[in-house]
Order: C-alpha cells, then structure tokens, then sequence
C-alpha cells in the first residue's frame, strides 16, 4: 500500500473545500482525479504530497517518498537542463540522469539553458524530475500541459513502466487516459458545499 | 468552561460590550487624577525643577510599552499553539498601542533630557534602547499589512514577535555594552529613581495603572474593530459567491 | 545539501548577483562615507572600523531576497519541502551559500582596504577575524528574514526594514571588536559576543525560517 487518505478534509486558503475523502493507492494502480476547473484537484494532490494541511482526517504515507509535479516545472532559468538535473539528482541522491535524459528523449537539449527551451521542452525536463526521484509515488497535476501528440505517447509509456514497477500514480488531468483499470474520482462529490460555517467570524454578529 | 471560551469572537464582542464603558471610566478618572496630583499638585523638586514632572507620562508610556510587547508575544504564542484567531487580533490590536508607547516614551525622555542637560538627544541606553524597540513595532505593523491572506500573516508575524523578542533582549545588553564602553558609567542615564522625591510616588503609580488601564480599553477598541474587519469579510465573500 | 550549496552559487555567479555585487557595493560604501563627511584623516580613522562593518552589512542586504524567492517562483520550494532532506538542512544550505558570495568575499578584502586606512597588524587581524565569525550571522539572520517574505510583491524593500534591528547585537559587538583593538583595549567580550551571537543565529534561524516557510507555502 503505498498512500492511503481516510474522512481527509481538504483546506484551501484557510477555508474547507474538499470532505470525506477516502482513496487507497497500491502498487501498480493509477487513480485519476476527474472535476473541472477550481474543483480542487490540485488543493487534494498537494494534500496527500504532505505540502498542504488538512483539518480533518487521515493521510497514511508508508513510503515516505512522493515525488509531486505541480504546473510548475521547477526549473532555473539560467542553468542547462544537465545543471537543473544535476541538482535534483544530488537533492534525491540517485543516480538516474542518464536514464532520465534517454527515457524523455532529451540528449540532444542536455546543455542548453532552460531559457532557450520551448514549453513542451522545458515540460519534458520538468517530467525528468519524476525519475530521477526514485520515488515509487507520483502525484501528478497536468503533465501532460504542453507536450505535443509524440511526447504525450512517450510519458505514458514512461507511466506504464514506473506502474509495472510497483510504482503508483494519482494524476489530475484533462487529458483522456490510455490505461485500464483506472480508478476515477470524481471531486464534485467531495465538495464542501456551504463552508462559511467554518469561518469563526460569519454569522457572529 | 476553560479560558477558552474567550477565543470565540461572539463572546468577545459581548464581553468587550459589556466591559468597556467601565473600563474606559476608570481609565479617564485615573489618568485625570493622577496627572493633576502629578503635574499640580507637587512640589517642584529643588534640583530640577518642575520638568522633572515629565515622569509621569515617562515611566507609564516605558512601562506599557515594553510591556506591550510582552502581551503580543503571548498572543502569538497562544496563537501558535491554539489557533484562537482572538488571540492574533489582540496581538495585531496592541502593536500600534505599543509604538505609539514608545515614542511618547521616546519624546518625554528628550524632553526631559533637555531640559536637566541641555541636549535633546544623546545616544544613552535607554533612549536607544527604545528607538529600537521603536523599529521593532514598525517592523511587525509592516509585516502585518504586507501579506494578504490573514492567518498567514498572522502566523509570520508570530514567528517575527517570537524570534524578535530575543533579538530585542540582546540588543538591550548590546546597546548597554555599546555605551558603557566608550564612557565611564552612563552620563545620561534617566534610570536615576533615587532623585525622585518621594511625594511622587503616589502619583507616579497611580498614573502607571493609569496607563495600563489605557492600554487596556485601547486594546479591547481595537481588537473589537479587527474582529469587525474579519465579520464584514467574511459578509463579503458570502455575498460574493452567492 | 552540497547540492543546493553550489546550485545557489552558480545561480548567484551566473546572475550577476555574486561575489561582484556584493564586493562593489562595499567598495561604494566605504568610498562615500569620507565623501559625506569630510575627508580629515583623524575623523575618517576613527570610525573607519565602524564604516568597513557598516558596508559589510548593507551588502548583505542586497541579494537577500533572491535566496528564497526563486525557487517559490518556479516551484522548487514545494518540491524541496517534501525531499529527502529537511527543510532546516535545506534553509541551512542556502544561507551558507549567500554568505560564501557576500560575508566572505567582504571578509577577504576588508584587511586590504583596512590597510589603505594605516591600521597596525594587530587591529588588522582583528578585522579579518570578528568580519569572518560575524557575517555569517548576517546571512542566516538575513535567511531568516527572507522567509517572511517570500512571494510579496514589494518584499524587496520590506526586508531591509524587516530585518535591519535584528542585525544590531551583531553590528555592536562586531564593530566593537576592531575599535577596541584599534586602540588596543582588550577585545575578548565582544568578539566571544559576536561569535556567540553567530553560533546562536545559525543554530536556531534554520529551525525559524523552516517554519515561515511552511505557513507560506500553505
């Protein structure tokens, strides 16, 4: 088992927006989050990624290790797509770059600095992160965002390897998924409906 | 019921309602009385004269403002550790009371410097003492007013109180070390109580409670228009999603 | 953790940030303080120690802001809270690495330009010293500053006034040590006060900023 969430209550900006969710993540599993915009994807991945606090509930992480990759690729500019790998690797101890940079295809872009790079380009450095961390656990907030056809085949076949594995994967994401056996949850029915309760100064006149 | 029943904003409200024309009274019927006895009704002391009388609104003004400083790091912690959002409102309320404090402070001690030595300012400890602590006030008010979100600004500016307060603590020794090292002995020093005739004591406290009391409404006022900021937000957002 | 040691140096070098920056700065500083004053060689003498630990200060300031800032900007920060290593190991890294291309790099040549000012050896010594053991509490002081305000907009001029009253024990104490060795009094108080200021300051600040980066972050 690799992250469970039991009864979570997800805050946002100090106010309550997600309740009662539950979800259990194991090896080899994929879970995709489903809402629209503003539904709180990102609020719930960052949650379980231990980057937000939650008011109510459980978040149970055996592993340890999550790897989140947000909207942000958490780049520098200045730096070459060696140099940006280069620290990560050093921050999560591994060495995973050449296998990273052959997997995503990057070997041709590995000394240009990231501000030479296109958006899909600078997006396929960012998803390098992922391996390098080692992590068995991705949460995911819109990879795909800026890959063109080939790059978006290319990460789901980098997904299908990291979930054979034993890795796990909770994506949030517009795109269609290409895998079987995904389990979707649907954030509109985790959403707190009428949250001004919450608000110690509402309604204390 | 605890304490903590306090750190619900209705029941403050209620409460403040209900103490605070008492409170305000006894603040003005203190202040009055002490000051007249201070300022009038004494004896001019043979050295220095009448200026001396400037302890009454010195010593009360120095007081509360250290002390007011103290109050706020309580607040922060109780709001660290409890999360009462009352706790952070007295915290933000008593801030501008405690620089106001300290310049009162600040220009009492000038005055009275001028006075008995010719000279407004003089990098003494305790006057520089207090300019510091002045920058200390301004740098929290400031911090308080940059961040939008109010509990977070209310969490940083805890951990600005917490941590500020030793550095406060330190730069009072500092600043000890700083003038004792270059004079013999503090030339200037306005801690001197020992000229102070003792006809003035009674005065003096009852102006110190005087101004505690001050604080006191002006903290309740305060922290009362703070938690009515938080309640017409919190109106707002409502309305804005309805 | 040597990771982000030398990735912020790189940063800061490639930025035009680094060494250059903070070593003009304090060139500039040390240069219009007899300009402002007069240039009468026993005035200028006797404040020159206060004047070298004054510009090393405000070169500090200067690229303060940038230690946390870009990696909230593009994302780094969250990413580095939920790593492998602690966010006080992380904060640690940082402050170290700005210190490396501002308190040391001042600290290498203020006995040079200490020098130009006719100081004895001893006094010299003392300068290179109290400079050595009491930027770093500029630094981590200043990293502690800079996690209040990450991500404010007009943060940049909000820390210098956040931050300048928490570098007082350290400016008297520091600056204290070379005047007293200038005119050849006993040093020991202050420098044991700016060196115990220091080994405080990067102990504890670490563990402080850790936690003003976790509220912003939320």
């Amino acid at each position: 088992m690799l992250l469970s969430a039991e009864n979570l209550t997800c805050v946002r900006n100090n106010r309550e927006i997600l309740s009662d969710i539950s979800i259990k993540l194991n090896s080899n599993q994929i879970i995709s989050l489903y809402g629209p915009n503003g539904s709180g994807k990102t609020t719930l991945l960052k949650t379980l990624a231990n980057i937000l606090p939650y008011t109510k509930g459980a978040v149970l992480n055996p592993e340890r290790e999550i790897c989140f990759l947000g909207h942000s690729n958490c780049l520098k500019a200045d730096l070459t797509v060696f140099e940006n790998l280069l620290f990560w690797n050093g921050i999560y101890q591994g060495n995973q770059i050449e296998i990273a940079v052959s997997l995503l295809e990057l070997k041709e872009i590995v000394d240009i600095p990231i501000i030479q790079l296109s958006a899909g380009q600078k997006r396929k450095v960012g998803l390098a992160r992922l391996l390098i961390s080692k992590s068995k656990l991705w949460l995911l907030d819109e990879p795909y965002a800026s890959l063109d056809q080939h790059n978006f085949e290319l990460f789901n076949k980098i997904m299908k390897t990291h979930l054979l594995e034993n890795g796990g994967i909770i994506i949030a994401t517009h795109s269609p998924i290409e895998f079987e056996n995904v389990e979707v949850l649907n954030m509109s029915n985790f959403k707190v409906l009428n949250n001004y309760e919450n608000d110690p100064f509402a309604g204390s006149f | 019921m605890s304490i903590w029943k306090y750190s619900n904003p209705a029941f403050f409200m209620s409460l403040s309602q209900r103490i605070l024309p008492g409170i305000t009274i006894f603040t003005l019927i203190l202040l009055l009385v002490g000051l007249y006895w201070g300022f009038f009704l004494t004896p001019n002391d043979y050295q220095q004269g009448s200026s001396v009388k400037i302890i009454f609104l010195h010593v009360p003004a120095a007081l509360v403002a250290i002390n007011t400083w103290f109050v706020m790091l309580i607040s922060s912690l109780i709001w660290l550790v409890r999360r009462h959002h009352i706790s952070a409102l007295i915290a933000k309320a008593a801030a501008p009371i405690g620089l106001i404090m300290t310049l009162i402070a600040i220009i009492t001690g000038m005055i009275w410097g001028q006075q008995m030595w010719g000279t407004y300012w003089a990098w003494d400890p305790r006057l520089t003492s207090f300019l510091i602590l002045f920058l200390f006030y301004v740098g929290y008010q400031t911090l308080w007013g940059a961040i939008e979100n109010p509990d977070t600004a209310a969490d940083l500016t805890s951990i600005l109180c917490l941590v500020g307060t030793v550095f406060a603590i330190l730069s009072r020794y500092a600043v000890n070390f700083w003038s004792q090292g270059l004079h013999q002995g503090a030339s200037l020093s306005l801690d001197k109580e020992e000229h102070i005739h003792d006809a003035f004591s009674n005065p003096l406290y009852i102006c110190i409670i005087g101004f505690i009391s001050l604080f006191l409404t002006l903290v309740i006022l305060r922290t009362r228009t703070e938690i009515i900021k938080r309640q017409i937000n919190a109106i707002e957002r409502r309305r804005g999603n309805s | 953790m040597i990771s982000i040691l030398k990735r912020d140096v790189l940063l800061s070098i490639r930025s035009g940030t680094g060494f250059g920056l903070s070593l003009s700065f304090f060139l500039l500083i040390i240069i219009f303080i007899p300009l402002a004053i007069g240039p009468e060689n026993t005035k200028i003498q006797s404040i020159a120690p206060g004047v070298l630990w004054l510009g090393a200060l405000l070169s500090c300031l200067l690229s303060l802001d940038r230690i946390f800032q870009l990696d909230f900007e593009d994302g780094s920060l969250e990413a580095l809270l939920i790593a492998p290593i602690p966010l006080e190991g992380i904060v640690f890294a940082k402050a170290l690495a700005h210190w490396l291309t501002t308190g040391l790099a001042i600290t290498i040549i203020a006995p040079f330009i200490g020098f130009l000012y006719n100081f004895n050896q001893y006094t010299l010594f003392w300068i290179f010293i109290s400079l050595l053991v009491g930027t770093p509490s500029l630094s981590f002081i200043g990293a502690f500053g800079a996690s209040l305000t990450i991500g404010l907009k007009r943060g940049g001029l909000l820390l210098p006034v956040l931050i300048m009253p928490f570098f007082i024990p350290t400016l008297i104490f520091g600056s204290q040590t070379v005047l007293q060795a200038a005119s050849g009094m006993q040093i020991t108080t202050s420098f044991l006060f700016t060196a115990g200021i220091s080994a405080f300051v990067i102990t504890l600040m670490p563990f402080a900023a850790a936690t003003a980066i976790k509220m912003t972050l939320k």
